[in-house]
Formats: C-alpha cells, structure tokens, sequence
C-alpha cells in the first residue's frame, strides 16, 4: 500500500522536475539577450576568437533542443555543468551555498515556530481581547514588512545604535572558518571543537533570522490563531473537559493536536519558501546563500546556474511536501494513504 | 465564547515571556567581543561588494575586485601610481630600453626576486605569463595583441617584439592581467601556455582561490559572495607592507559599509556614493578619501541612418550636444562629485584638457536642428538599463536628458530594459541613444581611442562610426612615442570627435571611500583602487 503510493509519488516528483527544467531552460532562452554579453568584457569584443572560444567552451554553438537533451542527460549523470560567471561545476557551487540558506532557513523556522505557535494559542485564548490584538499585530507587520526593510532597520537599531547584535556576514572576520565538512557552520565549528567559531557564528544567524523568521512567524501564529479557535467550540474537546480533563491537558493534547494540521501545512510550505526566498535577508546581512546566488545567476543570464537552482528548489518544494504529507499521517491516522 | 474566559495557565505565559526575550539576551551576550591588540592592528578589514567575482586567475579576470587581489599578489615590470598616472615607474623591471623603432623593448628583472612558493622569478616566468595571456583567448588577451615575439635572453632579461610601434605597450604592462605568475606552480596545476591553452589550461580553478605570484601579498582564500583572505609574502623583494592580513569581506549596501566603518568592525569601506558622503555627520569615527575615478557616464549617439535617419546628420547630434545642461547634470545628480572631460578620452591622461569640453547652448541647438530640416525637432528613443552605471543612477539622468532635449523640440522616448538584454541590443548596435558607462583598461589614452574612435573599435561599431581622419589619428597616436606631439595628436583627435558627436561624454564621477582615521596611505588608484601594500595604521 504504502510502497505503491511512493512509488506514485515518484513517478509524480519525475515529471515535476522535467517540467521545471523545461520551463526554466525555455524562460531563461527566451530572454532577448546574449548570454555572453555580461561575461564577456567591452574590449574582448572586438575579437571574435574570444566569443567563439566561450560558446564553444559552454555548448552555446550547438542548436537548442539539442542543448537541452544534452543538459538533462548531464544531469542524469550528476553534472550539472559550469557556471559562466563562477566558472566552477554548478553542483560545487549548490553544494557551497545552499547549506549555508538551508542554515539560515532552518534558524528563522525555529524562531517562526516557537514564537508564532504560542502566539497564535495566546491569541486564540485571549480572543477579541487585546493580547489577540497585540498578536494580529505583531504578526501583521511582520506579514506585510518588506524584508530588506526590516532588515536594514534592525541591523540600524540592534547592531549600528544598540551594539547588541554582530553586523552582517556569517562569523567574525577574525576567526578562521572551521574546515567545510556538512557546509553548516554551526555543525562544522562543533565539529572542529571550535567553540569561538560557533558562539560567533550563532550571534550572527539571530538577527538575520529574527528578520526572516518574523514573516513566517506571522502566518505561523494566525494559521494557529484561527485553527485553534475553531477546534475549541468542537464536541471533543467538551467531552474532554466533562472527563475531567484539566484545561492544560484539553488545549496541549486535545486541541492543538488537531489545529496543529493546517499549521503543518502552512509552515511546510513556508519552509520551502524560506529556502528559495532568502534572497533579500542574504543581501542585507550579506549572507552567502543560495539566494544571492540565484539572483546573480539570473542577472548575469548564467543558463547552467539558474537551471541548477531551480531543479533544487524544485527537489526541495518537492521533499517538503512530501514529508509534510508523511507528518499529517502521525497527527492524524485518518489521513494514512 | 465560553473559552473567552479561559486563560493560559501561568507557567506558560512565563514561557512565551521568556522564549521572546531570550534570543534578544542570547544576541546581546554571545557576540564576541572584538579582536584587540597586535592581532586586530596588523589586520585589515575592507568591506566592499565583491559579487563582480567571476575568477582571480590573473590572465582570465577582468572583474574590478580580482584587479584589486591580483595587483597585491602578482607583481607586474612596471607600474603607475598615485599622483602622476602618467609616468611609468620601474617595479619586476629594474629598466628596459627600446629600440628606436619602436618595434623591440628589452627589459632587465631585478635579481634575487623570489615567489611566494619559493622559486626564482626569472625571464622564463615573464615569457610564460605573457603567452598563456595571449593563448587563453579570454577577457584580458587583448593585452598581448601588439605583441609579435617574446625572448628570453637570460635569467633576468626578456626581450619583447611588438607588430607595430605601440606607444601604450609600457602603460599596458602596469595592468593587473599582465602580471608574473610562477610557471612552475601553475604548470604543477594544469596550466599551460601553449597554443592550444584556450582548451588545454586546467590551471583556473586552483588560481581561483589562491595565488602562484611573487606580489607583496599572498590571495591564501577567497569565498564567492563571503570573503578573500590576503596574506603577508614574508619573502617580499620590495618593502614589507604593514599589514599582515587583509580580509575583504562581501557587503553589499554602502550604508552598512558606513556602520561597519564608523563602529569599527571594519577599516575600509570602498562602496561609497555622493548620497552616502553627504549623510556622514561630523564628529564620527570615520574619514572620507576622495579622488578621480577615470570611469565614465556618457551618452552614445547612433550615427547609422538604418538606426535613426535624423541622428546619421552630423548636425543633428551636434544640436543634441548643445541642448544638454552638463553642469546641471553633475550638480543635480552626482552632488558635484564629478568632471566632464570633452571627449571619451577621461581627464587625468596624457592630452586631455577640461576647457575644450562643449557647454550647453540651446540657440544654437535650435540653428543647427533648423538647418538639418527638423525645426519642431523630431521624435527618439532613450534606451538605458535601470541598474546603477557605475554608482550614477540612470533614471534621474535619463529624465533629465529627456528634459533638456525635450527645450529644443526632440521628443524623448524613455526606453529603460533589463542589463543583460540592454547590453546586446547595444552591443548589435541597435539603440538610437544609449546611456552607458565605460571603465579604464590601462592610463593610456590608447584603449579610448581605440574603443570609441577608431572604425571597427569595440565601441565605436555600436554607434558606427567611421571617419577616416579619426582613425589616422587613432593610428598616429598610437606609433607616435614623444609624448608633447602624442598629446598634440589628441587634442586634434578631439576636435574632430566633437565635430562628429558619435558620443556625448555626462560625467566623469569622483571615488569616495570611507576609512578608519587610523590608516593612512589611501590614495585611490583608477584601475585597482588602492595598492594595497603602501596602506599602513
């Protein structure tokens, strides 16, 4: 039964992928614009060696379609190409940027959940009352803030006037980077036993994600909110209480078990959003991920690195969704497959 | 709602009370407090956008921060330093001579001079460096293209060959692409200098992220988008810098960079703008370096009738450069922070003079549209790319222009695309006007002239512009070796072009960079920025 499913949702995440693929190669072809002419140098064209050189050198030469079965049958075999403007195998690149996001991700997660959950009950216990207030608006700005604007702000107040927090970058650039074992530097320093590198490396991911963390943290707290209250006035949860059950066990085991579905799903995708939308907080606090990567990729029209971002991002969306779908199965038997 | 009374039992609120304040305290104490002491004085930290990375291979990079790393860590034989960009100082080259042809320059290594690795720099490693420069048909090649022959004489003499006498050839080999890799090292990786090095040289990857050169800086890291690491050459020929580390570190926004600088996390910041300049209150941690950039904002006017058949007539591109306001540009949009040279050739070189520079004069604009038969004027398209040219945002000027066309009767149609797709069509030569900014190759007026004036140059053919006695000049500056009658040349050259108008040049802008009170040193270098080695605290 269960095996069947997978093998459906495989079959499934195949298709997804080649579609992804295909779309991104055809977008990224249809721009009218030379992929070569941000790479290639004002002076070097005069010489048209030069340009040869670079089209030969990355395939460009060859006809479309067969650029593209080229690629995928690439990517079959692992290789994702090189890049045009870090001239290295994308995959080294993914593999260098996407832990230090996924990282990032994972920080502004954690805050998002373990603010935003017991906001959203907080809310939902206080309904109409002007905690639920303060909550709805904590997390409405926090939805509706453009992120490269808080985070200017909170770099300007808690690291330029208040001196609480480090300034941008990853680690203090005293400190020497623990060598790259799983790419996460939090991991890597323990891993080095290298405590200075990971005090630092934490102080420095908190703002970063406080900022990233606070837009999912709004739609963590109001998905909460508003699941909460619905379950609350539910049978059950009378029952529970005609049980004898005392109100911290009827909210904690009762109630938010079954709110906490379309939270899981909202906080699933958001996730996976999270990684590919890094973009902005990584510019602010000059963070070296994947999302900077990508949008250099798309400006610079860098065919194998933004075909290697999407087919991850799409790996990823694709993964998430897929262990979200597992997670509703342990919080609710009914929704085995 | 009866839940409407329930309240969150009180361990709990605790606990949301707490979870929302710990990382605020966790922030406050975990930072570390910052490096004091020897250690943080012999440091460097430079805080600049280093996303511009494309490889730090010394032959393949042509990418503003890689001339930063590469001038440190490979030495060229010769160099050109703050104040006088003219004069060609002797530095891997003790002396050369050249022939009185022109043709053959010999020229003399210092002796003793070592690599970081340890091996002996000789004339073998100037031969190499030079052709795997020519071979690998990339950006930078072209710095080899007047050369014919390399020879090496001895140990310590190399003797150069050009096709043709180049009076720009000793001013080329001050460039950062030019410089002296150790053979060994990159022959060790995979490098080659071969004819078929355009396919065979493996070498890149490992230059990427550390230097084989003999500079007074070692590049011993670099991280796309994160940092590069430079470190002290203990066995440096020259002057030992003062620095034993200098770490660049990738920050994008100017205004950060500020914070960085006045906080005192970071020595140098080297984004700065006239906006951000005008922001620093007095008072503060910080001291701004200003100096010439020899970049340009300029204006490209198609003379291809296919283009536009009003702009192919001279004098409408002559009534085009005297309808626009320039003083109201660079004071308007640049906060004055910035100088207009008369042509595409930038001030700061040999034979260019600010007053020959056309001013703004809209009768005469207006005679000169009547007598091309266009007395309302006539409808054009401004074409521009939306992101900054080189920190002058190009909106603002592209209205501007718009305006000032607009008081002599031109119709100007506003046409701002995205970069790469701009980039082609003006490439294809395809934009009737274009807004676009140019860089220095090397001080010498040679790489303007060529580019802009010269038929066929890289961007003289977007614009198609062919005048044969425009490219006599080109071609006598270029052989002409005394530089009084070289300078003669292109003031004539000028002349010309102004009664050509194929470009309009908008603003040569200033450089600012923020420091540290505590370095001293800092002059700004048009190609590299700043020579890295003269900085001390």
């Amino acid at each position: 039964m269960f095996l069947s499913y997978l093998r459906r949702r495989l079959a499934f995440a195949g298709i997804a992928l080649f579609g992804a693929i295909l779309v991104a190669f055809l977008v990224a072809h249809l721009v009218p614009a030379d992929p070569l002419a941000v790479v290639l140098s004002d002076t070097a064209t005069k010489d048209p060696s030069i340009r040869a050189a670079y089209m030969k050198r990355w395939g460009l030469d060859r006809p479309l379609p067969e650029q593209f079965f080229f690629y995928l049958a690439n990517v079959l075999h692992g290789d994702l190409g090189e890049s045009f403007t870090t001239r290295r195998p994308v995959i080294r690149d993914l593999a260098q940027f996407l832990p230090v996001t996924i990282e990032l991700s994972f920080a502004a997660f954690t805050v998002s959940v373990i603010f935003g959950i017991p906001l959203g009950v907080w809310a939902a216990l206080r309904h109409n009352r002007s905690a639920d207030h303060a909550a709805r608006l904590i997390s409405l700005v926090g939805a509706a803030s453009p992120i490269f604007w808080t985070g200017l702000i909170a770099l300007y107040i808690f690291y330029y006037i208040l001196r609480w927090a480090p300034g941008p970058g990853q680690l203090d650039p005293h400190l020497a980077r623990p060598p790259a074992v799983t790419g996460f530097l939090l991991v890597d320093s323990l891993i080095a036993g290298r405590v200075d590198a990971f005090l630092s490396a934490l102080g420095h991911i908190i703002l970063p994600a406080l900022v990233l963390g606070w837009f999912i943290l709004g739609l963590t707290a109001r998905t909460t909110r508003s699941a909460l209250l619905e379950v609350l006035g539910a049978d059950y949860l009378r029952t529970a209480r005609a049980k004898g059950l005392g109100e911290r066990r009827v909210i904690g085991l009762h109630a938010l078990r079954n709110a906490l579905i379309p939270v899981l799903t909202v906080a699933g995708l958001a996730f996976a959003s999270l990684l590919s939308g890094a973009v902005l907080t990584e510019t602010v606090f000059a963070w070296p991920g994947i999302g900077r990567y990508a949008v250099t990729a798309a400006t610079r029209l860098d065919y194998p690195a933004i075909l290697g971002v999407t087919l991850l991002t799409a790996v990823i969306y694709i993964a998430v969704n897929f262990v979200v779908d597992l997670l509703y199965g342990v919080l609710d038997p009914r929704i085995r497959v | 709602m009866s839940q409407s009374r329930l309240s969150l039992p009180r361990r709990a609120q605790l606990f949301v009370v707490a979870v929302l304040i710990l990382p605020t305290l966790v922030a406050a104490s975990l930072w570390n407090t910052p490096v004091q002491g020897q250690v943080r004085a012999e440091t460097l930290i430079i805080v600049r956008n280093i996303d511009d990375y494309v490889t730090n291979d010394p032959n393949r990079q042509y990418e503003y921060s890689s001339q930063m790393l590469d001038q440190s860590s490979y030495d060229t034989l010769v160099t050109v330093e703050a104040p006088d960009f003219t004069k060609i100082q002797p530095k891997l080259a003790e002396r050369w001579e050249i022939s009185s042809d022109g043709l053959t320059y010999t020229f003399h290594l210092r002796r003793g001079v070592k690599f970081s690795s340890g091996n002996p720099l000789t004339a073998h490693d100037v031969r190499f460096s030079f052709l795997r420069l020519k071979n690998l048909q990339d950006n930078p090649s072209f710095f080899m293209d007047p050369v014919k022959d390399i020879q090496v004489v001895d140990d310590t003499t190399v003797k150069v060959t050009l096709s043709a006498p180049d009076a720009s050839f000793l001013a080329a080999l001050a460039a950062p692409p030019t410089g002296v890799l150790d053979s060994k090292t990159v022959i060790a990786h995979g490098g080659t200098d071969a004819g078929n090095a355009k396919d065979a040289d493996k070498a890149t990857p490992w230059l990427n992220e550390q230097s084989a050169g003999g500079g007074p800086y070692r590049l011993t890291s670099f991280r796309k988008n994160e940092q590069a690491v430079l470190e002290r050459n203990a066995g440096y020929w020259g002057q030992a810098p003062y620095f034993a580390k200098i770490v660049f570190l990738h920050v994008k926004d100017g205004t950060t960079q500020r914070e960085m600088v006045e906080r005192g996390d970071a020595d140098i910041a080297q984004d700065f703008d006239p906006d951000i300049v005008a922001k620093i209150t007095s008072g503060t941690r910080l001291k701004v370096v200003e100096g010439l950039s020899m970049n340009q904002v300029y204006m490209a006017v198609n003379t291809n009738p296919q283009a536009s058949k009003e702009l192919a007539d001279k004098r409408v591109r002559q009534a085009i450069s005297y309808a626009i306001d320039y003083d109201g540009i660079i004071k308007g949009l640049v906060r004055n922070a910035g100088v207009r040279p008369p042509a595409m050739l930038p001030l700061g070189i040999l034979g260019v003079e600010a007053g020959m520079a056309r001013q703004r004069d809209v009768a005469r604009a207006k005679q000169l549209l009547a007598e091309a038969g266009y007395p309302n004027g006539f409808p054009v398209k401004l074409n521009y790319w939306t992101s900054p040219l080189l920190g002058v945002p190009p909106e603002p000027l592209a209205a501007k222009l718009q305006a000032d066309l607009g008081a002599v009767g031109i119709k100007v149609t506003l046409e701002p695309k995205e970069r790469s797709v701009m980039i082609t069509e003006y490439r294809q030569g395809k934009p009737q006007l274009m807004l676009a900014s140019w860089s220095p190759d090397y001080l010498d007026p040679h790489p303007w002239a060529d580019a802009f004036y010269k038929k066929g140059g890289p961007a003289a053919r977007r614009v198609s512009y062919d005048n044969p006695k425009a490219i006599d000049l080109v071609a006598a500056g270029d052989r002409e070796l005394d530089s009084m009658k070289r300078a003669a040349i292109y003031k004539e050259l000028t002349q010309v072009v102004l009664d050509d108008v194929p470009f309009i040049m908008l603003i040569q802008p200033k450089s600012f960079v923020g420091i540290n009170p505590s370095i001293n040193g800092y002059a700004i270098h048009p190609i590299w920025f700043v020579t890295l080695s003269k900085l001390s605290r």
